[in-house]
């Protein structure tokens, strides 16, 4: 069995007459780099918030490292480090001063701090002032402070938000080695979908305060039916190929063909749908089997059009 | 609690509170150097040191108080460090009480200041005006009692400025409630009710009045810890979301 860092429990939170967080159930295994998504207003900051201890949900009950949050809530954040949305760190301080405030409320050895800069590679810039550091800079020195007291849990709200082309990659690589070089769960959440195929082991989906889904990437991906996409020419004739094969009604998209039968989608009847389609002299240009991306399966279940965010 | 009282007074650095905690006394200086130069200085020493006193008391303290409260607590509102600062495995009550005892601090800093200010600027006053004399000798144990009282008196003002000043992320609510109160003391200097007025405890320090003095010392102080007491519950208990 998985040992789960974190885990939520039928935790509900409202404010007034709206629920932000409706009955939420999630495990976060240890190991894993957790993606949460969401759209806007999903309830994803507020359920990183009850995480945090900063909120206390009407219902439910939230674990961290096995301590109950509400009953234990020094215990259950002493394995926890965590960068809120923005990286809010004091502007008039050092970066280095900024760890030390951290350092010193959490008790911890001074040498911590020049490890965690090492982490983040800000160990040149620690002792200018946060006011003159860039966004970048400053996302990596909230990431050092969170990474302050060898955190068993890192959350990370947003982290890549407001970052340049660039930033989000050097981020990205950053969050992507830090499960190795430091052994901490990462959860984290994000608007940028595509950030979290790349990065992310597990995957939460939240809609209205509820979870769509809550498991590994793959089984993610297996709930979307595969697609056959084809392109060949003369289409008329391809289709005409693909209905005497049993294909009512292929899915035109320009010069493609789409099937999305689910029981004939293999690899195997792919193959032969090639050969037949060269028997009958088509043109065959493009022939492949496309699992939907986290985007399609992330609009599906969420049943929305518009940004993932 | 100490590393907890070091981490918050370290994060005064560099900030403006400090600037805005060097006012006063400066003001104080210049204003009793160009007083007593310019010949209009009180005829005694303990003159001189009551007139200072009622400045601070009347003005400069209510307005530290403000400035310095809204300022300490802009440090964590600006950047929105409450999220990480609240969520860190301390108990929530170190980190209020320990906010509370650095605004405290530093206006008790800035009381001896501005009683110093009082007297150097009697001093270089009389060094540059022409045959200017006060007569007496400086009372350093009267300026340390009445500067003292006069924060103990504040307590009230000073607890309540700095809640509202925790509580509330923008400026407006404590500085316009500090501006109130201030307004209402010097309109209601002398008033009976005025007694029960936190923004007069102070000045009423000053009051010839042993009895009224006394009163304004211990409902000041007394009234002072116990809102200091219940506001750190409170903001220690209430959902920062």
């Amino acid at each position: 069995m998985t040992d789960t860092v974190l885990s939520l429990h039928q935790v509900t939170q409202r404010y007034g007459k709206l629920t932000a967080l409706d009955a939420v159930d999630l495990a976060i295994p240890a190991g894993a780099i957790y993606g949460f998504l969401g759209p806007n207003g999903a309830g994803k900051t507020t359920a990183i918030r009850c995480a945090m201890g900063l909120l206390r949900p009407q219902a439910g009950r939230i674990e961290i490292g096995g301590h109950d949050l509400t009953r234990n809530r020094r215990q259950a954040l002493a394995s926890v480090g965590a960068v809120i949305e923005t990286p809010a760190l004091f502007p008039n301080l050092t970066g280095r001063e900024n760890l030390d405030v951290t350092r010193r409320m959490l008790g911890i050895a001074p040498a911590l701090i020049d490890r965690a800069l090492e982490l983040v590679d800000m160990r040149e810039a620690a002792d200018r002032r946060v006011g003159q550091y860039s966004l970048g800079m400053k996302q990596r020195m909230g990431l050092a402070r969170a990474l302050l007291a060898e955190p068993k849990l890192l959350i990370l709200d947003e982290p890549t938000n407001g970052l340049d082309p660039a930033g989000i990659r050097d981020m990205r690589s950053l969050i992507r080695a830090l499960p190795e070089r430091t052994g901490a769960t990462i959860f984290m959440s994000s608007h940028l979908l595509s950030e979290i195929e790349q990065l992310a082991t597990h995957v939460g989906l939240l809609q209205h305060g509820r979870v769509l889904f809550d498991g590994t990437l793959d089984a993610l991906s297996r709930q979307q039916t595969p697609r056959l996409i084809i392109t060949a020419a003369p289409v008329a004739q391809a289709e005409q190929v693909l209905r005497s094969a049993g294909f009512a009604d292929p899915i035109h998209e320009g010069e493609r063909l789409i099937l999305t039968d689910p029981g004939a989608i293999t690899p195997e009847r792919a193959a032969s749908f090639n050969a037949a389609l060269h028997e009958a002299g088509c043109r065959v240009s493009e022939l492949r089997l496309e699992r939907a991306d986290l985007e399609t399966t992330f609009m599906t279940l969420t049943g929305h059009t518009g940004d993932a965010a | 609690m100490i590393n907890v009282l070091i981490a918050e007074a370290t994060k005064l650095r560099r900030s403006l509170v400090l600037l805005v905690a060097a006012t006063p006394p400066v003001m104080v200086f210049a204003l009793g150097v160009l007083i007593v130069a310019s010949g209009n200085a009180p005829p005694e020493w303990t003159m001189h040191t009551m007139a200072g006193a009622a400045i601070w008391a009347f003005f400069l303290l209510p307005m530290s108080v403000i400035g310095l409260t809204a300022l300490i607590a802009q440090l964590e509102h600006g950047p929105d460090t409450w999220s990480h600062t609240l969520a860190l495995p301390v108990p929530r009550w170190q980190i209020f009480l320990a906010k509370a005892l650095v605004a405290l601090g530093l206006m008790a800093v800035v009381s001896l200041a501005v009683a110093f200010a009082s007297w150097a600027s009697a001093l270089v006053g009389l060094q540059l005006g022409d045959d200017v004399v006060i007569a007496g000798r400086f009372d350093p144990m009267l300026a340390l009692r009445l500067y003292g009282w006069m924060f103990v008196a504040g307590l009230l003002v000073m607890a309540i400025q700095w809640t509202l000043a925790m509580r509330f992320r923008s400026f407006a609510a404590p500085v316009s409630v500090g501006i109130g109160g201030t307004f209402v003391a010097v309109a209601a200097t002398s008033a009976e009710k005025g007694l029960y007025f936190p923004w007069l405890m102070p000045v009423n320090v000053l009051a010839s009045d042993d009895g009224r003095s006394d009163m304004a010392i211990m409902m000041g102080g007394i009234g002072g810890l116990i809102v200091f007491g219940l506001a750190i519950i409170w903001l220690s208990r209430r959902d920062w979301g």
